[in-house]
């Protein structure tokens, strides 16, 4: 479980949290609470819906964490793969989008999150959140065009 | 199954649909990957998505999120395990010294097995100890010994289901 898991939550903490060390410790968190809390799961669930919904709130507790004791840290997410120059181009609009991401309300970029990264299904991520799949796609709706705007603006 | 047409699913890309008609393109791309291919490459940030890599996840963190596991693990049976355990060795302990003390055990057991073969057989037997002991005493052995085997049985099934 934790061999699966570990890589798609802690890449859902990266994203969400925007700081590799606050991402280590949630996702152990998160493993952590799914081992503690098995005998709650409900099988009409898939498994890594319920367990994205605990990394969720692992990561929500420590933005109310953050808000405590600092302001948000800087963006701190690293790639570590070399980048060959003929993949600048790619370089630069992925660093264009992570950009815009950053500007988005947390709502806002948490459903993105889970779409395109985590490729989470609509009803997936409305089962998450624990909302109506009408409210998922009026955030999705909103949070692209934002999105579109705010990825504009760094383009131009 | 029929397919989200060109124009309806820029529409839904782009966030122009009424809510009613995006919910049902949103609940056809759930099911069909053709469409969900098709609008993912619709949307005017299909490239940028595309260019972002996953992660890279630190090589470190499955290692230490196992130990961290397996050292939880360790240490809850060691905090729960004795309390029941204990608990239900007392009960029928306490039970077994209470007949032993009021009577002759020995004799106990073999008119206890005479009275489940005299029930199978329709037969009457006269059970001279047990009707020496103090009605009470067989009340609470009783309970102590169902208490008992009810914890010792409960907390054997938790280690067997925790060991599956």
């Amino acid at each position: 479980m934790v061999d699966e898991f570990t890589p798609p939550v802690y890449r859902f903490c990266l994203r969400m949290l925007r700081n590799d060390q606050d991402a280590r410790d949630a996702t152990q968190d998160t493993l952590l609470k799914v081992m503690r809390n098995l005998h709650r799961y409900d099988a009409r669930w898939r498994f890594s819906t319920w367990v994205f919904g605990i990394a969720r709130n692992t990561c929500i507790d420590e933005y109310r964490r953050r808000k405590r004791v600092a302001p948000a840290p800087a963006r701190e997410v690293q790639d570590h793969r070399p980048l060959p120059s003929d993949n600048v181009d790619r370089s630069m609009r992925a660093s264009r989008l992570h950009a815009a991401l950053d500007e988005l309300p947390e709502l806002y970029r948490e459903v993105l999150v889970l779409y395109h990264f985590q490729h989470l299904k609509y009803r997936e991520i409305a089962e998450l959140l624990d909302i109506p799949i009408g409210t998922v796609m009026n955030r999705i709706f909103r949070a692209r065009k934002k999105l579109r705007a705010l990825y504009g603006e760094e383009d131009g | 199954m029929s397919h989200v047409g060109d124009d309806l699913l820029r529409r839904f890309v782009e966030g122009d649909l009424e809510l009613a008609a995006a919910t049902d393109v949103a609940v056809h791309l759930d099911a069909c990957a053709r469409c969900a291919a098709q609008a993912a490459v619709t949307d005017p940030l299909a490239s940028a998505w595309a260019s972002v890599d996953d992660p890279v996840v630190p090589e470190d963190l499955t290692g230490r999120i196992e130990a961290a596991v397996l050292a939880e693990q360790s240490q809850r049976p060691r905090s729960q395990a004795p309390s029941e355990i204990w608990v239900a060795t007392g009960l029928m302990a306490a039970a077994a010294l209470l007949f032993v003390a009021l009577g002759d055990p020995l004799a106990l057991v073999t008119e206890a097995a005479s009275a489940s073969l005299a029930v199978a057989t329709g037969t009457t037997v006269v059970h001279e100890q047990l009707q020496l002991l103090p009605a009470w005493s067989i009340v609470v052995g009783g309970l102590g010994l169902l208490l008992g085997g009810v914890l010792g049985v409960r907390r054997v099934r938790g280690l067997w289901e925790r060991a599956r």
